[in-house]
């Protein structure tokens, strides 16, 4: 270890053995979008899924979060295979391009609901929202104003606000935040907290630049490359879906068929 | 407060914010009040009256509750609370305690406002027979929000509502035409001056429609687990 950032520490080859496995899901088949797809991504992983068709991460994080049903595989996360609130339910957290709020709720009323439907303890519950809602920059001035009134952009905060406010181990994001300002979204999406493990699916991966350590190519249902972003770099390849192609064909040409045992971040 | 009663206070609410709720009661009240205005000239014409009228309600809130469900399908809130650790099971759940007492609520008015006008001085009728009958119809109610939320589980927004209400019209209008007395509560309530047992048929057909009410949740509980939210 030369380096005390997260990256190199989790990169340190003991460690690396030492880690554990935060997702990890083996041979998931769904329709067209997933086929025998395996991946495994150790805790406090960044990583940022690229898929063609730009559907397969969607599909895949959507699997992850128990919103869709995979037709096969198996998923394990935060040691689990519950999926259940007494298994890894309240680990995990998905905030996907819509954030699924009752538009006309406020947004002290969503996170409200958000930290009961969790059982927060009332005491810790108001120091949470006011955290999440000061960290999501959600103004004071809306947050007793019914979010139908206040726009997509605090929807989107109060939505990334809720997810947060129980702390989860694992969080699913697919294509978030996008009615903000591309700065102010990239602050909200480096999310505190180094054990915490993010999985990004993204349509527009040049947007994601330092959001991820790692980058995940899912093509034809399964995954096809993982690299460090560095080596996109390394390659002169830029972050983004040419790039990431590209990168994933020279791996390709130089190391021979892909494995299809679950791959490691 | 548990995770089901959390849903539900939030099902009451967005059946309030949306308009479904007034629906809801509006047609179970505005069939009682429009049976107390109505005059006839005898109970059995006005028990008919209020069949028909509580058997469209029925419909109306099988319609709302393929509506319901399908739309917070659609609008991702379903899957908000399900990626907030709340089961399927529990979400319907909390559908349909909110729906069922919305109904129930409206129900109980119109029956009220039904007894009132069918007790003339003429014609006594029995209030246990009464209450039983009414009973039976409340178990159909309940199933057939049972049956809407099915349809909203399974069908997209505008198919779901259509296609319940569909259905609904197709049982009820079976119910009130061909279905005998003794097993279907709305075809006892038509014929209740006249009917030998009423208590034993109001209470024979609570039962049966329970049962399909809870066929129906766990035929729902299947389909809402295989969709998307």
């Amino acid at each position: 270890m030369t380096s005390s950032t997260p990256d190199a520490l989790w990169s340190a080859p003991s460690l690396r053995l030492l880690r554990p496995a935060a997702v990890v899901c083996t041979d998931l088949r769904r329709g067209r979008d997933l086929d025998r797809c395996s991946l495994s991504v150790p805790a406090g992983g960044r990583l940022l899924l690229v898929s063609d068709p730009d559907s397969t991460a969607s599909t895949l994080l959507r699997v992850l979060a128990g919103l869709s049903r995979a037709e096969r595989g198996r998923i394990r996360i935060a040691g689990s295979t519950d999926a259940g609130s007494s298994g890894w339910g309240r680990r995990v957290t998905y905030l996907g391009p819509h954030p699924g709020l009752h538009t006309w709720m406020t947004p002290i009323e969503a996170l409200q609901l958000a930290s009961e439907l969790i059982d927060l303890a009332p005491a810790d519950r108001a120091r949470r929202i006011e955290r999440a809602a000061a960290w999501a920059r959600i103004p004071p001035g809306v947050m007793a104003q019914p979010m139908s009134r206040s726009g997509t952009a605090i929807q989107q905060r109060t939505g990334l606000a809720a997810a947060l406010i129980g702390d989860p181990e694992v969080v699913l994001l697919d294509e978030p935040l996008r009615a903000l300002e591309s700065e102010e979204r990239r602050r909200l999406l480096r999310l505190p907290g180094r054990r915490r493990t993010v999985l990004l699916a993204s349509r527009y991966p040049a947007s994601e630049v330092g959001l991820a350590a790692h980058v995940v190519y899912l093509s034809a249902g399964r995954v096809e490359l993982i690299a460090p972003v560095a080596e996109l770099e390394a390659a002169g390849l830029s972050l983004s879906h040419r790039g990431i192609e590209a990168l994933a064909a020279m791996r390709a040409a130089g190391a021979g068929p892909q494995q299809r045992a679950p791959r490691t971040a | 407060m548990s995770q089901a009663g959390v849903v539900t206070r939030l099902a009451v609410r967005e059946l309030w914010i949306s308009f479904r709720l007034l629906a809801l009661l509006a047609a179970y009240v505005g069939v009682g009040a429009i049976i107390a205005l109505l005059p006839a000239s005898e109970a059995a014409t006005t028990l008919a009256r209020l069949a028909v009228g509580l058997g469209a309600a029925i419909v109306v809130g099988c319609g709302i509750a393929a509506d319901a469900l399908s739309t917070e399908r659609a609008l991702g809130r379903a899957g908000w609370l399900v990626t907030r650790s709340i089961s399927r099971a529990t979400l319907l759940l909390g559908w349909f305690v909110a729906l069922a007492a919305v109904t129930l609520l409206g129900l109980g008015a119109a029956g009220i406002l039904g007894w009132l006008a069918i007790a003339t001085p003429e014609q006594r009728l029995e209030p246990a027979a009464v209450a039983a009958v009414l009973a039976g119809v409340a178990a159909m109610s309940l199933a057939a929000l049972a049956v809407g939320l099915l349809f909203g589980a399974l069908l997209p927004r505008v198919i779901g509502t259509v296609v319940a209400l569909l259905v609904g019209c197709l049982l009820i209008g079976a119910a009130l035409t061909v279905a005998p007395s003794a097993f279907v509560p709305l075809a006892a309530l038509v014929d209740l001056g006249t009917l030998e047992r009423p208590i034993g048929d109001g209470l024979r057909g609570t039962g049966v429609f329970l049962a399909v009410t809870g066929a129906s949740m766990v035929a729902a509980r299947v389909a809402l687990g295989r969709v998307d939210l």
